[in-house]
């Protein structure tokens, strides 16, 4: 008997003979031992096609059944996997493909090989997850598969997850936030469910009612959707608690949400994390909310943050715990070995009040949210520059402002249009006769943003 | 500016569609451009240019251009 064969699957190993329902979709449901049996069967499969021992896969993801099954698959055989969305473009999988020169790529189950060289990697190392969703070939997280159990074990210490529990996963797998929730409901030996069906189709509403669906998880934009359909007129008993996360939700709808959780017995969770900590850094008290509907509340269980002063009122805010991630990767040379850092620097500005609450006020890396999306605003600019074309954008929050000088201006555009990165809408390109350059040299980024999104 | 303009006014703003591509049977969920994140957009539009509030099941319904009009009519806009 190979000896894969004996280990337990991460997240179901303690499920795995429970006949109670793990996944489901539009058409069926898979229990716990099915679901070990059907990834217990594709392993065997895998292990015939002639990879290494600690394979590096590239897996795209998608919301459904076979995806989990292949997940969970190469997590249980100790490979190493970036997950990708499958709404990547195919150039950026093939940017994926020659920076980290992957033994093998997986869609929709099948496994591709391209080829069986020895690849050094880190003992430590499992999953790599983008830095820049869909929008690029940015670097990658690398993560730990004791990254993983420690952040989810810490989020089933403070979300009421039950093992009874029903959720839709409503955001992609391929993105930490989505992950995570996969992983605290496998993890609680609860259900997690996939729909083909949006917030905007009643058959979405009718599986949230009948099911029911006792929990839901949204970034800022599937909340300001559901406040558009007057979500919080909806008799939903079934539903006891939600939580946010994923960049930040205007205090307006923070309240108004709030306010609902509140007349209807709910919980009502504003979280804060990043990829770099696997998923969740720090949530608010659910009875916080209406008096602090900025704040992203304090630390998760076993994690620790503090502000390192950089002016009188905020400063960069750092965390530790044990679901740092290991480090960044961006070749396959760097998969080799992997230096995690005690505490992660979130690039986030903050300050925290007499009762120990942090409140985010600022940023200082150069990334930016667009529908609910981490973009890397360096990423998107490696992605459409070229040898003769030099590209720079500057942005907030659902809003990329593209520069190049006059003259490539219809080359980028075209290149735009041929490989769309963002949707139309939250973009825009400029003209430039010159670069605005600061004293060193450097592209003068602010010159830039006054130019189109206004003083900084 | 008639009803029939400012609805397909407010379905070029939201969708970011030449105003040719808004016709009747132009319908949610089959062009890249008409996705839920350009739903919510059309629905915040319509509210805003014909001063209604719709109901949820008014705003899930609206799968068409066609329909938006039946929708629409409920709330006293009326389609010549």
């Amino acid at each position: 008997m190979n000896k894969h064969q004996q280990t337990a699957i991460p997240f179901i190993g303690a499920h795995q003979h429970s006949a109670k329902t793990a996944l489901f979709d539009d058409e069926q449901s898979v229990s716990y031992r099915t679901l070990t049996e059907m990834i217990n069967q594709r392993r065997q499969t895998w292990l015939s096609m002639q990879l290494p021992p600690r394979a590096v896969v590239v897996l795209t993801i998608d919301n459904s059944i076979a995806g989990v099954v292949d997940y969970l698959s190469a997590l249980s055989l100790d490979w190493v996997v970036l997950l990708l969305n499958p709404a990547c473009d195919d150039l950026i999988l093939q940017r994926y493909c020659d920076a980290l020169r992957p033994h093998a790529v997986i869609r929709d189950g099948a496994l591709t090989l391209r080829h069986s060289d020895e690849i050094a990697v880190d003992c430590n190392l499992s999953i790599l997850l983008s830095t820049s969703g869909s929008t690029g070939a940015g670097k990658c997280v690398a993560l730990s598969q004791r990254n993983l159990l420690a952040n989810a074990e810490s989020i089933l210490a403070f979300l009421p997850i039950e093992s009874d529990d029903i959720t839709l996963a409503t955001m992609p797998l391929s993105y930490s936030y989505g992950l995570s929730v996969l992983h605290t409901h496998l993890l609680r030996g609860a259900s997690i469910g996939f729909t083909r069906y949006t917030v905007f189709d009643k058959a979405f509403w009718e599986k949230v009612k009948t099911l029911p669906v006792h929990s839901l998880a949204g970034v800022p934009s599937f909340y300001e959707m559901l406040l558009r359909l007057r979500f919080t007129r909806m008799e939903l008993p079934a539903l006891r608690y939600f939580t946010q996360a994923g960049g930040r939700l205007a205090s307006t709808d923070v309240t108004t949400l709030g306010e609902y959780a509140h007349t209807n017995h709910k919980q009502f969770f504003v979280m804060y994390g990043q990829t770099e900590a696997t998923a969740r850094i720090a949530f608010l008290e659910p009875q916080k909310v209406l008096k602090k509907p900025d704040s992203i509340g304090q630390a998760i269980p076993g994690g620790r943050l503090e502000i390192r002063m950089q002016n009188s009122d905020a400063g960069e805010l750092y965390y530790k715990g044990q679901n740092v991630m290991l480090g960044y990767v961006e070749c396959a040379e760097q998969l080799a070995e992997l230096n995690p850092e005690d505490w992660l620097a979130t690039g986030d500005l903050a300050w925290q009040d007499e009762e120990g609450d942090f409140f985010i006020v600022g940023r200082i890396k150069r990334i930016i949210k667009v529908a609910g999306e981490r973009v890397n605003l360096d990423a998107l600019e490696q992605f459409y520059s070229d040898d003769a074309m030099q590209v720079r954008c500057v942005g907030e929050d659902n809003k990329v402002v593209f520069f190049a000088l006059q003259k490539h201006l219809g080359a980028l555009q075209e290149k735009m249009a041929t490989h769309p990165l963002l949707p139309a809408r939250n973009q825009m390109v400029s003209g430039l006769g010159e670069w605005p350059l600061l004293s060193n040299g450097k592209p003068d980024y602010q010159q830039l943003a006054n130019r189109v999104l206004g003083p900084q | 500016m008639d009803n029939q303009q400012k609805l397909q006014q407010a379905f070029t703003v939201a969708l970011g569609v030449q105003p040719d591509a808004v016709t009747d049977s132009l319908q949610y969920n089959t062009i890249p451009e008409w996705d839920s994140t350009a739903h919510m957009i059309l629905i915040a539009e319509l509210e805003n240019v014909f001063d209604v509030m719709l109901d949820t099941d008014d705003i899930i319904d609206m799968s068409s251009v066609k329909q938006a009009k039946v929708i629409l009519q409920k709330y006293d806009i009326n389609f010549a």
